[in-house]
């Protein structure tokens, strides 16, 4: 708690990297999103997209893996543990800022 | 760009979080339905070219098998519900790997599916498989995929909405007013149809 305000996560407080975080942590664990699926639903450009996912990557809290499907490349995201942990902990801090009590 | 840059408040966190989770499963229960919608679309006017064709050029087929137009539907469902269901597999693959997309895949199966019996139980309900109102089966059949589109329209991807309309009048309007060539309209019109909506699916995805 930082002067009544709680402190949220940088790497994740971001319009982009939030979003790229909730659609991977919506997934089940183990599950991994193809990078032109996180593009395309966020509409964001490709270079965009990249400089974000590494910040992420670079955080521990997601892994990118390049591999071939039917005879083409494709990358895969996936978060990790870390990733899931400190989403969840960012979900509680947002929470906690908006004054949200669970019900009775 | 510059909004991209400025910091969120709280509430617009808990709003995108929200937004994002909408689109990314909306999304994932949609994959493929533009190669679908196409070739539903050319599957479906290929049933109605040949049914046109039999009445026409062996008027005497017809009237002496009355229920081959059973058998060129059914033929025609059962190879668009096999073909649909690869392409949305192939599509999900695409998209995601694990539970999540394999779910989505089984449930947006299991709608489709649904659709298919009813438009056979809702006519039997009503006692319309026999040799008097057969005929009328069609329409029912239409009306309930007509359905099943807006419902899944309504659900995940408004445009099909319009589809399931745009299917629904295909049908009906050349069946009130084209009388002996309506299923040569109602081909071309439901081909037209599956098209136009494929496009545009594809256009905003672009864009």
């Amino acid at each position: 708690m930082i002067n009544g305000q709680v402190d949220l996560d940088d790497t994740i407080h971001q319009p982009t990297r939030l979003r790229i975080m909730t659609m991977l942590v919506a997934q089940s664990p183990s599950d991994r999103l193809a990078y032109p699926f996180i593009q395309r639903t966020l509409g964001l450009t490709g270079g965009n997209l990249t400089i974000h996912l590494r910040k992420l990557e670079s955080a521990g809290f997601l892994t990118i893996t390049k591999e071939f499907l039917d005879s083409k490349p494709r990358t895969w995201v996936e978060a990790t543990p870390e990733g899931r942990r400190a989403f969840t902990d960012y979900l509680s801090n947002l929470l906690e800022t908006l004054n949200w009590k669970p019900p009775p | 760009m510059q909004d991209a840059k400025r910091e969120l408040t709280p509430e617009e966190s808990w709003n995108a979080i929200h937004a994002t989770f909408d689109r990314a499963r909306a999304s994932m229960y949609i994959a493929g339905v533009t190669n679908i919608l196409l070739y539903s679309g050319a599957l479906v006017a290929l049933a109605f070219f040949t049914h046109y064709a039999i009445e026409t050029l062996a008027p005497t087929f017809a009237s002496d098998h009355p229920w081959y137009p059973g058998i060129v539907w059914g033929v025609m469902g059962a190879l668009a519900m096999i073909v649909n269901s690869i392409i949305g597999h192939r599509a999900g693959k695409k998209l995601s790997q694990g539970d999540t997309a394999r779910n989505a895949g089984i449930r947006v199966f299991a709608f489709w599916m649904t659709v298919v019996a009813a438009c056979f139980l809702i006519p039997a309900a009503a006692g319309m498989w026999n040799s008097d109102s057969g005929e009328m089966i069609p329409g029912v059949a239409v009306g309930v995929i007509a359905l099943g589109y807006i419902l899944f329209g309504i659900l995940f991807q408004p445009m099909l909405v319009a589809v399931g309309a745009g299917l629904a009048a295909s049908f009906y309007l050349p069946g009130h007013f084209a009388g002996d060539t309506a299923l040569a309209f109602q081909g071309a019109a439901t081909l037209t149809v599956c098209v136009l909506g494929a496009l545009w699916l594809r256009r905003a995805s672009a864009s």
